[in-house]
């Protein structure tokens, strides 16, 4: 039947990109391992560690963002809006100001993910508290990230003194990146595509249901819950290295299901990741080239976080009053 | 087709955290029959149909497929039985008729793309239960009564050995459900099937064998003649039933307002 012989043709053309896109991800990280600190230092340090950086969080945020969605059936949600960014970014603050050991990468990912996932937690005790629904989870979010943002703007002032860099910490910049951090945000991103690869099944299954799901021999909750919780965690654990970044995970996944025409999980959340990648990049790009370029009256860098709400806070709004009005996409 | 694809159930108690729905359940549903479970609102149908495939605890012992329910993996009960109730999809994450279908089969296959078999399993449901047209259309899209066919296929393109169909006949005008009805007939050759409903008119159009449920004790069970015989019918409902019978046959029950 040619209805699926289109829709194998889609599954080949997509993970072509998918292994096109990897493939140039390697080069990528080849020649970054391969220069290190003797070549040039604007090229290294600067530039290819941080086309690298956006390309890396841009796949973490749009996959998980695309998995978060699935496993909690509310294509409202992405690790911002649920507050797990806040969550991240009040608890690498609150690490800042305690510690003397302030740049240690890899304790400074464990504390953003732990931040993350207790920001998760009340969001989703929040949430279920008052039925479950849709928009339960999107105001429990509102809330427990403005108290995380509100404390967190407070803690960066005395953090400041130490790092002067903290402050981007709460829009999400590639500006202070540091090339030590391109080797964690790869494991991330592998973690990322294992969870995509043992998840999309039984997420697919989740989407027509609970009951649907425990009789394709799946338990839903313990599904959901571990779903949540990794993709929760590793969309928290980017905040250490470059802030928080909003709506990345909530755009991509929906751009991905207009382009496949479908919500197929085995394909949604690796196209969210492509484009994901995309956008995160051309958004910092548009920052570095663009405002900070020659071509304008010269701004200065903004931070790709500020650029990406630009267009993701009414891309998020137009989503909700579709949904409010009950239409789909 | 032998007895011992018969369902059997014994157990002391079954039921939620804080709500015990069944005490002392013992029954036996038929292999190959079409079995309806047939109660008001809130008599424990669906509750019976989910303990089938270990979504109600109990205490006791459930005996599908000659084996011990609680030794199944869930791996094995995704391919023993297909278990129907409503669907529900958000509208921004639609799917197309084919890709339900397709996820399906999804427990039956390794690895993440189906394979051919898969793929014609699925047209020869669309085409059993005449839903071809339908393949490209988005559940959200479709009517109660196309989206109950679509269920019903979702259902049998597992080839399950035990279909659970909880109210397949709900939200359904009168055509509808005579073609449900017709299309689940259809599918008793090689499968045991158990329905949930309230209506007794699609049960007694449409089950071979009937288990009368109120409050989670089983009031009846038999054949249609046997429990209209013992007037169970209307002890299960509690409520003034006439019977209409076309040359010997009963084709409707007209309950009897005031």
């Amino acid at each position: 039947m040619s209805v699926y012989r289109l829709y194998r043709r889609k599954i080949i053309v997509f993970t072509t990109m998918a292994a096109v896109f990897s493939f140039l991800l390697i080069v990528l990280s080849y020649l970054f391992l391969h220069m290190g600190y003797g070549s040039s230092k604007i090229i290294y340090q600067y530039r290819l560690t941080r086309i690298m950086a956006a390309i890396l969080v841009g796949l973490i945020l749009g996959l998980t963002g695309a998995l978060l969605q699935s496993s909690l059936r509310n294509p409202l949600v992405d690790h911002y809006i649920l507050g797990i960014g806040s969550g991240g970014v009040f608890a690498v603050m609150l690490f800042y100001l305690f510690s003397s050991n302030a740049y240690s990468l890899a304790i400074s990912t464990v504390i953003a993910a732990v931040g993350g996932l207790v920001a998760l937690t009340i969001t989703v005790m929040v949430a279920e508290s008052v039925g479950g629904g849709d928009i339960a989870y999107v105001l429990a979010g509102i809330g427990v990230n403005s108290m995380f943002s509100g404390a967190s703007l407070l803690l960066s002032y005395i953090v400041a003194s130490k790092n002067p860099y903290i402050a981007y910490a709460l829009v999400g910049s590639f500006i202070a990146i540091d090339p030590d951090w391109i080797p964690l945000l790869e494991v991330l991103s592998a973690i990322s595509f294992i969870l995509y690869i043992l998840s999309s099944k039984p997420l697919n299954t989740l989407l027509m249901g609970d009951e649907y799901a425990a009789q394709q021999g799946y338990n839903p909750r313990t599904t959901r819950l571990l779903i949540v919780l990794f993709s929760g965690v590793i969309g928290a654990s980017v905040v250490a290295c470059c802030g928080l970044i909003g709506f990345i995970g909530l755009v991509s996944p929906h751009i991905a299901r207009l382009m496949l025409g479908t919500s197929d999980n085995r394909l949604v959340p690796v196209i969210a990741g492509l484009t994901g990648a995309i956008l995160l990049l051309l958004s910092d790009n548009f920052s570095r080239l663009v405002l900070a370029g020659p071509f304008l009256v010269s701004v200065g860098e903004v931070p790709a976080g500020a650029i990406v709400s630009l267009f993701g806070a009414p891309f998020f709004i137009s989503i909700m009053i579709r949904r409010l009005k009950g239409h789909g996409a | 087709m032998n007895r011992l694809n018969d369902i059997l159930i014994d157990v002391e108690e079954a039921g939620y955290r804080n709500n015990i729905v069944f005490r002392d359940l013992h029954l036996i549903i038929p292999s190959y029959k079409i079995t309806v479970i047939l109660g008001p609102n809130g008599s424990g149908k669906t509750t019976l149909l989910r303990m089938l495939f270990k979504r109600v605890k109990y205490r006791g012992t459930i005996v599908i497929d000659f084996k011990e329910l609680a030794k199944i993996r869930g791996s094995n009960i995704a391919r023993l039985l297909a278990y129907m109730g409503d669907i529900s999809l958000p509208e921004m994450m639609g799917l197309k008729v084919f890709e339900a279908l397709l996820i399906s089969r999804s427990g039956l296959y390794t690895g993440l793309i189906e394979k051919d078999e898969d793929i014609r399993e699925a047209e020869a449901v669309m085409a059993e239960t005449g839903i071809k047209h339908l393949a490209d259309r988005r559940l959200s899209e479709l009517s109660s009564g196309e989206l109950r066919k679509v269920v019903l296929a979702m259902a049998l393109v597992k080839r399950p050995k035990y279909l659970l169909l909880d109210e397949p006949d709900s939200h359904l005008d009168i055509l509808s459900r005579i073609e449900i009805s017709r299309l689940i007939k259809r599918c008793r050759k090689n499968t045991t099937i158990i329905i949930a409903t309230h209506d007794p008119v699609f049960a007694v159009n449409t089950a071979d064998y009937f288990i009368l449920l109120r409050d989670g004790k089983i009031i009846d069970k038999g054949t249609i003649e046997e429990v209209i015989g013992r007037k169970s019918i209307e002890k299960v409902f509690g409520a003034k039933l006439k019977y209409v019978y076309d040359k010997g046959k009963l084709i409707g029950i007209i309950p009897i307002y005031g």
